[in-house]
């Protein structure tokens, strides 16, 4: 019993005092730790990369390469087409992201309150939308947009607005309001097409249930003591959460932040599912849902561009590679205690 | 609480102490590497060829029977009944030719089949004979991976007789002209691109009979439109290229060249189709479908007048009529409007090929396809898929099914008006999505047709560049 | 424990205040659940309406239940059972294999020190930075090689070590407080048993969380499985969904009682594993 409070005490001092010094000591037994790990991922997951590498740097038909070098990633990025994806990922990344991660963190902090009775229902109810396969899900939702019979034209219906035409609708939310107004604004204002709006509002849904039960684990995982103790200081509310939850919770929502920056990058199911259950060409509306990996995926299968669409994996790879260390740099520093 | 708390820390010191206790603790008990998964029942079987053979053997058919059991894999995209019927004609083919074994496997759709026999061509592993889109066969051949199989067919013992190939429509069997112009594959299926038309709201135009001319389907259209939330045409959210093919023929055009090298569809005839296309959405005659098949159950609810099918989707529409209560019941089938003389009609689908293997395999892989393609067999596929069958004796065999499918016996006949699209390059894929975007873009007010038309042409340029 | 039970007296505004808060956040939390859970509610009276009143948004209820469309769509994708069978078992070891690897390798970048660590980590990251698309034919060919095809083992393999789950469980013991792992240190205690009685226990929240995201996503994998496998006793169940969507067409009603059936099992894994989760909270005390 000793020993439990004065580990909690040592804890609660823990983002106060200056830490101890580590005695920095070589373990090599942490090879062996990882070694399992590292031999199934090198495997199936590290050394592929190097025939990706090679593949980028050939074309033609898929056992008869032919050498090219750099040609396809100067294509790449002297063409518009790899822009215009770059700037629709990035734009579906600040669609989706910030809502979920915020949404993710509000819905599990709520959850986190210790009076709140029914947390594993509410848990597996947030949770829910993540466990069905994006292809079902996907079907529902298109439903939920379809321009004539569906739930969502239903509800600005019922408040007097104009219906949508959603997952089929090629202009820009900025073109759209524009034109509401009477206004004209110019092409790069028109932002995201209504689209790729909606395929996020849907990613949003998916992936709430996500971030709510990592932050709810890493939440769980701060030692009840820290809260006591600092109650009994006379902190409550927004401080308890401002200086114990939010230093606490760091790495978790580095790792929520890093995941979720990795995933919107690459996100593909979502986008791939949703086009195809509202009757769409591959990034379609026109284009406007194009993201890199569908820019890419549309390459290597409707195209049979192996080395191009590789070249675009890899340019991709090499921007999430470069938003990752970033976040370590960082973020990462600040929270790796 | 509290006491919980403590109590498992004990707990777990406890543990933790006499864990250490124990002299100098074997550090590494090798990590459980033996993954707890593995061990499965099912022993590694190469259900592959037992040699890859990459080596491409002399086509030079053989010319018996085989002598040796041989088992052929084959690989297609029809699921559920029609994997059935296929299943059931490999027991069939193995009465005849008790030597070789046919094993279906369903391996997806039509692109889940694609990527699996890409990654297998790649592998060194393909399967021996399998189901495909032609434009998905010219990369396989692309890829030095499809015997060509003009010598098979010619040949005395195993090939085709020259009553067989008088009696098998040329339109079923595939030459692709950026491959030396060899058959690379055949079809034992091909469906055509058809409209389908309520007659009750033809009436309400006053047309007793399907618009044979473009001005009499306008005709319907205004006629409809009184009638709010009616449209007459619903395109599908991706375009519709195959439609696009057929209107364009249906003015006397083309799409490509004979030889696919060069663009025709922004000649007259194809600018006609695209302002037809723009005319149906300015007046609002035309809307956007938001889910697939949405004219299909619009058509069965009777909320359109026209549809523009592809022939295999009869067996849905009527199976959707009868599932909505059979609120239409006056419907057909003819051929799209023109302005040449003779109806035409699109016929495409998907096709057969044989891969590079063993000659053995080889040999009895297009037995197989001959059988497939052979009267009676043919005539069981047709009635299960509503596909139409390769050769002109099949109709016999179809008697009673054409009687009892009135629809379907109409369409029979026009096969002899039958073009095809331009499916047989590897360019296809990109420039039906350049044609379909093309459409969007018009239909969305986003082009003018000739902008639209330009920007497919050069999206249809590059993607013949990349072909070759 | 006295320096816990210090509290100050508990006033009837307080009660009030925290009456009311406790009304708020319970009614935030049920909009939330509400929005979660509505498109499956929708999903759940279409899959039992008629095929003309399927797609009429006006009625939202059934006139007609018609639970015959499960039978119906039970029958259509055929070898359920044994697609269920299949699934569940790669799941399973799959789970097994990811919860080994990741917890070893995870203690190591948390927890220990060794030349390089850092850059292998990052090492491990940038596999996931490229797509799963570009990585299909390599893999293909080596399970091809090793005479996988058609065996659980190229279900299994590739996926029991996952960046992923290392990543998650080396932030979650990170967080457990440096200082009860010095203090079994001093004492002398190996890793592996200061890993196997202190961390493990502790992390059982993150552990089943990261089981769950490799229990799912071996679940809803679906091109992987249809390029290794021909057999069909073979696939799993997302196979068998994929080939009846595509059947299906028009039949929304049918498709989203297939899709529901298909959701199930997963749901009820899913509320069992709900208890180790409370019980790993309860561990750890938070319920104080």
């Amino acid at each position: 019993m000793p020993q439990s409070a004065t580990t909690a005490r040592i804890a609660a001092r823990m983002d106060v005092l200056p830490r101890a010094p580590t005695r920095r000591r070589i373990q090599w037994s942490g090879y062996l730790y990882i070694l399992p790990a590292f031999v199934i991922i090198a495997t199936f997951h590290f050394i592929p990369v190097f025939y990706a590498i090679y593949i980028s740097l050939h074309k033609g038909a898929i056992n008869k390469f032919v050498f090219t070098g750099f040609d396809h990633y100067l294509r790449a990025l002297g063409g518009e087409e790899f822009w215009n994806a770059l700037i629709t990922t990035f734009m579906y990344a600040g669609l989706t992201m910030p809502f979920t991660i915020a949404l993710g963190l509000f819905f599990a902090y709520l959850l986190y309150q210790p009076f709140v009775k029914a947390r594993g229902l509410f848990r597996a109810i947030f949770f829910l939308p993540y466990v069905v396969s994006t292809v079902g899900s996907s079907i529902i939702w298109a439903w939920i947009f379809d321009p004539r019979s569906g739930l969502a034209n239903w509800l600005l219906r019922a408040f007097g607005l104009q219906p949508l035409r959603w997952l089929i609708e090629p202009s820009g939310i900025g073109e759209l309001l524009a034109k509401n107004m009477g206004w004209t604004i110019p092409t790069w204002a028109s932002g995201p097409s209504l689209a790729l709006v909606a395929i996020s509002i849907f990613s949003i849904w998916q992936a709430m249930g996500y971030d709510i039960v990592i932050f709810l684990a890493g939440l769980t995982n701060i030692p009840s003591e820290l809260y006591e103790a600092a109650r009994i200081d006379g902190a409550s509310g927004w401080t308890l959460f401002r200086h114990i939850t939010v230093p606490l919770l760091a790495p978790t929502t580095f790792f929520v932040v890093v995941i979720s920056v990795i995933g919107s990058l690459q996100s593909f199911n979502h986008i791939f599912t949703m086009n195809h259950a509202a009757a769409q060409s591959l990034g379609g509306p026109l284009g406007s849902t194009s993201t890199l990996t569908v820019y890419m995926f549309d390459q290597l299968y409707t195209h049979a561009n192996y080395g191009y669409a590789t070249a675009i994996a890899i340019l991709l790879s090499l921007i999430i590679l470069a938003f990752t260390l970033f976040n370590f740099r960082f973020l990462g520093r600040r929270v790796q205690y | 609480m509290k006491k919980y708390l403590a109590l498992t820390l004990l707990l777990m010191l406890a543990v933790f102490i006499a864990a250490c206790a124990a002299p100098t603790p074997a550090p590494t008990k090798p990590p459980a590497v033996q993954p707890t998964a593995a061990p499965t029942a099912v022993p590694a079987k190469p259900t592959e060829a037992p040699k890859p053979t990459e080596a491409p053997k002399p086509t030079v058919a053989p010319t018996a029977a085989p002598a040796k059991p041989v088992e052929i894999q084959f690989w297609t995209s029809q699921s559920q009944l029609q994997d059935e019927a296929l299943k059931k004609l490999a027991a069939e083919f193995k009465k005849q030719n008790p030597n070789i074994t046919v094993v279906v496997t369903y391996q997806g759709s039509y692109s889940d089949a694609y990527k699996k026999i890409t990654a297998a061509i790649a592998a060194g592993s393909p399967p021996d004979i399998a189901i495909g889109y032609p434009n998905t066969i010219a990369t396989y051949i692309k890829s030095d991976a499809i015997v060509p199989l003009d010598d098979y067919m010619k040949d005395p013992k195993i090939g085709f007789s020259d009553a067989d190939l008088k009696d098998i429509f040329p339109a079923f069997i595939d030459k692709y002209p950026l491959y030396g112009n060899k058959v690379y594959s055949l079809a034992f299926m091909r469906s055509m691109e058809v409209m389908v038309y309520n007659a009750d709201l033809l009436k309400q135009a006053g047309l007793a009979k399907p618009p044979e001319t473009y001005e009499d389907f306008l005709k319907v259209c205004a006629a409809v439109s009184k009638q709010p939330g009616l449209p007459c045409y619903e395109m599908p959210g991706s375009g519709a290229a195959s439609t696009f093919a057929t209107w364009v023929f249906s003015r006397g055009g083309d799409l490509l060249s004979p030889d696919f090298k060069s663009v025709l569809f922004d000649k007259q005839a194809g600018l006609d189709s695209m302002n037809f296309l723009n005319e149906l959405f300015t007046k609002k005659y035309a809307i956007l479908q938001a889910k697939s098949y949405q004219d299909q159950t619009d058509f069965a609810l009777g909320k359109v007048p026209f549809t523009f099918s592809s022939t295999a989707g009869l067996p849905y529409y009527i199976k959707a009529i009868k599932d909505a209560g059979n609120k239409v019941t006056n419907w057909g089938l003819a051929p799209a409007p023109r302005t040449i003389k003779d109806p035409v009609v699109n016929v495409y689908g998907p096709s057969t090929a044989i891969f590079k293997t063993t000659p053995e395999k080889q040999q009895a892989a297009f037995l197989w396809l001959k059988f497939l393609m052979s009267k009676d067999a043919n005539a069981e596929w047709v009635k299960t898929t509503y596909y139409f069958p390769a050769r002109a004796s099949t109709k016999e065999a179809l008697a009673d099914f054409i009687k009892a499918n009135p629809l379907y016996g109409n369409a029979y006949e026009w096969l002899k008006y039958g073009r095809s699209e331009p499916q047989f390059t590897p360019a296809w894929e990109p420039i039906r999505n350049a044609i379909g975007n093309a459409m969007v873009a018009v239909a969305n007010g986003k082009a003018t047709p000739e902008q639209a038309l330009q920007d497919a042409v050069k999206k249809a340029n590059d993607a013949i560049a990349a072909a070759k | 424990m006295a320096w816990t039970t210090v509290k100050r007296p508990v006033t009837s505004v307080d009660r009030l205040k925290s009456l009311t808060g406790q009304t708020a956040i319970y009614a935030i939390l049920t909009l939330g659940a509400l929005w979660a859970l509505f498109p499956f509610a929708w999903m759940v009276l279409t899959s039992l309406k008629g095929y003309t009143e399927a797609y009429a948004v006006e009625t939202f209820l059934p006139t007609r239940w018609l639970f015959s469309n499960y039978i119906d769509a039970w029958n259509t994708v055929g070898h359920f059972p044994r697609y269920f069978a299949n699934t569940l078992f790669i799941a399973l070891c799959t789970v097994a294999g990811v919860l080994t690897t990741s917890t070893l390798a995870a203690y190591a970048f948390a927890r220990m020190d060794f030349p390089g660590r850092d850059a292998l980590f990052m090492v491990l990251l940038a596999t996931m930075m490229i797509p799963f698309e570009v990585t299909l034919i390599p893999n293909f060919i080596l399970v091809r090689n090793l005479k996988w095809v058609d065996n659980y083992a190229a279900l299994i393999i590739p996926w029991i070590a996952s960046a992923f789950s290392i990543f998650l469980l080396r932030q979650f013991f990170k967080s457990i407080p440096q200082e009860l792992f010095d203090a079994a240190v001093i004492d002398g205690c190996s890793h592996l048993r200061f890993l196997l009685t202190i961390v493990v226990p502790l992390s059982r929240p993150a552990l089943i969380t990261s089981g769950l995201f490799t229990f799912l996503a071996s679940w809803n994998s679906l091109m992987w499985a249809i390029l290794v496998t021909n057999k069909p006793e073979m696939r799993p169940i997302q196979v068998g969904m994929a080939a009846f969507i595509g059947e299906a067409g028009t039949q929304v009603q049918l498709l989203l009682a297939a899709v529901t059936i298909s959701v199930i099992p997963v749901v009820l894994l899913y509320l069992v594993l709900q208890r180790w989760f409370i019980e790993g909270i309860a561990t750890v005390g938070i319920r104080g």
